[in-house]
């Protein structure tokens, strides 16, 4: 067996390319940097003289400190690169490592047994981590994975002073990081030193990993199978994130073509920031306001380079995953009127906590985890309506940032007028303990729904008459009109936004938000999607929140079409019965528009 | 010797932020001061300790402080408890 696997990875080790999901696109060249955690830490079990029991203390102490300031360094830059928020990833290890009660019981094991400090250190460390591996409460089994960075931190300084490999990503240039797998942590932490790029051999597309990485702007590749032992340490390597590739040995030819490809991809990313400011408006004289979606307030940097009415749509969940801890009501506050304040003068979209589905949430506890149909199931609203009080926190949260610009709540997964109602209340009392504190809010604040459930496209006409506006997610849209689960590798061909029922239905809705005289955006992946442009602004959508690096084509096609055309060539699409059709359509039309796309961005902008 | 018993009341149950202040609590007592659950018994004052006792929400906890100022750990120790170990969640 063991005989058989040694093959396959010298097999492995043969290829020059190695595939796997690209998971986050871009290009990044570089050294690989394998993970410490996988490189082997080998030393023996050595007895020790009586004379030599300070000096081992010593070197633990010296090593110990040595981790702390590269904690402590990696802690400086994580706040410059991303705030202060994300820096208390670093804060469970710092106090891991300062641990002066364990460091006692090192220090007496050693004095009692004669033995070399490494051991020592390692075996005390074990034991906790075996005890806490033992114990059935799996939501402390993230700490499992900070104690252990840790050890090998101290383990490989403590051996560097025999040898001296350093277990520091050296400082020589661009790397390109490759574990087993990845955490958000990770991503954050290494990200802010000089890591280029991330591979993976576990993990999918809709890990939270990759939805981090696209996020972030950062190529990553996962899911190549044996990555670690297939790759050394140093050794030149190309991501070609964009097709899910890594490039071993890839030469100067190689290397150049890549380079070629980045230098096209920043030309065109310049031309893109030199119109950031011209106004989204259709050749006929339409304004369609186009705004941005995003995760983190990291973000802001990429939406201020690109340009956009401000944040149509932001996912509040990542603060919650990030931390160890449910996040309070004031680090909510700070998130979120750190993002008003950013952008005083332009609308921000707050969508309430969307976890559930497919971004479980161990830390309500286990229940759901173990869902059989988790994206019909305890999710989103569902979740808030029946923990009023985390619902409240979040909503006096945005509340509160509310008072220092224009925000907006928007309420994700209603699929009953009772939930809106319901919904409205606990804003309602939000507002009523604010009063009571003291505390300023936007008394007027707007509320609308994310629609994304059949039930509420269906009734857009009635639940217009209870919220502000409306804002279309046709990735869910999509998954529950068809009936399709949209992370199914199988069935991956009958999920599609262009089904004349999802058109249909978005034109129901903007429809329903018409005749009540309330507005419509779209914001799920149609809208990022520079073909379907044509389509939506002739449906009659009034708001376009696509990620940020899709501002730029998208304000581009937007400047360049005509809405009374438009709306013609939405009128036939209406009218078509297959999928199939409607795709060919939509191509056809954009091709007319627009063609040699990509070479003509510059024209396009004139 | 004092024994004396609490409930987690942190949503979280003694995670990482409670943990730390519970450690920093403990730290400024002279007195040994244990946490016992089942079969687990660890040090208060190490980190590490706490977080392999994986107290979640609900659990029960034994202290068992002994030394001058015993009786005040256990008191503050369980003070702090009852306010969730200074985490700013409501119930």
């Amino acid at each position: 067996m063991l005989k058989e696997n040694n093959n396959s990875i010298k097999e492995l080790h043969n290829k020059s390319n190695l595939h796997g999901i690209a998971a986050s696109p871009g290009i990044a060249i570089g050294k690989a940097y394998i993970n410490i955690s996988k490189q082997i830490l080998n030393f023996s079990k050595n007895k020790i003289d009586k004379s030599q029991i300070n000096n081992e203390i010593e070197r633990l102490k010296v090593a110990k400190k040595e981790v702390n300031s590269e904690l402590k360094d990696t802690q400086k830059k994580i706040s410059q690169k991303y705030g202060d928020e994300y820096c208390d990833i670093i804060d469970s290890q710092i106090s891991i490592l300062n641990d002066s009660e364990i460091e006692r019981e090192i220090f007496e094991y050693v004095s009692e047994n004669l033995l070399n400090i490494e051991y020592v250190y390692k075996l005390i460390i074990s034991q906790y981590i075996e005890l806490l591996e033992n114990s059935k409460s799996e939501f402390f089994h993230e700490r499992i994975s900070d104690i252990r960075e840790v050890k090998n931190k101290v383990l490989l300084k403590l051996l560097a002073y025999n040898k001296t490999p350093s277990n520091k990503i050296k400082k020589d240039g661009p790397k390109i990081y490759i574990a087993r797998y990845l955490t958000p942590n990770d991503i954050i932490i290494h990200s802010s030193e000089n890591i280029v790029g991330f591979v993976a051999e576990e993990g999918g597309l809709t890990s939270h990993v990759s939805i981090l990485a696209r996020t972030l702007d950062i190529p990553m590749v996962l899911g190549i199978n044996k990555v670690t032992s297939i790759i050394k340490s140093n050794e030149n390597i190309v991501l070609d994130a964009n097709k899910g590739v890594l490039i071993r040995n890839p030469g100067t030819n190689k290397i150049k073509e890549y380079r070629e490809e980045q230098k096209k991809h920043f030309a065109i990313e310049k031309i893109f920031i030199q119109h950031k400011n011209d106004p989204t408006i259709t050749k006929d004289g339409k304004t369609i306001r186009l705004a941005a979606n995003i995760n983190l307030p990291v973000e802001l940097n990429m939406v201020k380079k690109y340009g956009g009415d401000g944040i149509g749509l932001y996912r509040t969940e990542y603060l919650y995953l990030m931390k160890n801890d449910l996040p309070t009501e004031n680090e909510l506050f700070h998130e979120y009127s750190h993002i008003v304040k950013e952008l005083p003068n332009e609308e921000i979209v707050i969508r309430t906590i969307d976890l559930g589905g497919d971004k479980m949430y161990l830390k309500f506890g286990e229940e759901l985890s173990k869902e059989r149909n988790p994206f019909m199931g305890y999710r989103a609203i569902r979740i808030c309506l029946d923990k009023p009080d985390f619902f409240i926190t979040q909503l006096k949260a945005i509340l509160r940032a509310s008072h220092y610009g224009k925000v907006k709540i928007m309420i994700p997964m209603i699929s009953t007028i009772e939930e809106i109602l319901n919904a409205k209340k606990y804003i309602q009392k939000a507002k009523d303990i604010l009063i009571k504190e003291g505390k300023p809010f936007d008394e007027n604040i707007k509320v609308g729904i994310l629609v994304e459930t059949p039930s509420a496209a269906f009734l857009a006409n009635r639940f217009a008459k209870e919220v502000d506006y409306f804002s279309i997610g046709t990735n869910d849209l999509t998954q529950y009109m068809l009936a399709v689960d949209r992370g199914n590798e199988k069935i991956n061909e009958l999920f599609c936004h262009y089904d004349p029922a999802i058109i249909g239905a978005i034109k129901l809705v903007i429809k329903g938000a018409q005749s009540n005289n309330i507005k419509t955006t779209v914001c799920g992946e149609i809208a990022s999607d520079p073909i379907a442009t044509i389509l939506l602004v002739g449906l009659g959508i009034d708001t376009l929140s696509v990620s940020p690096i899709f501002l730029g084509p998208i304000r581009t096609v937007i400047r360049n079409i005509s809405y009374k055309e438009s709306k013609k060539f939405a009128n036939k699409i209406l009218k078509m019965e297959t999928r199939q059709e409607v795709k060919l359509a939509i191509r056809r039309e954009f091709n007319k528009n627009f063609p040699d796309w990509e070479k003509n961005y510059e024209s396009l902008l004139k | 010797m004092i024994e004396k018993e609490f409930e987690i009341l942190n949503h979280q149950g003694l995670h990482a932020r409670p943990a730390t202040a519970l450690v920093s609590l403990a730290s400024k007592f002279e007195s040994d001061i244990f946490l016992i659950r089942d079969d687990k018994k660890i040090n208060a004052k190490s980190i590490l300790g706490v977080l392999v006792l994986a107290a979640e929400h609900g659990c029960k906890l034994k202290i068992q402080a002994s030394g001058v100022d015993e009786k005040a750990a256990a008191e503050a120790i369980i003070e702090l408890s009852k306010n969730h170990f200074g985490m700013d969640e409501k119930d």
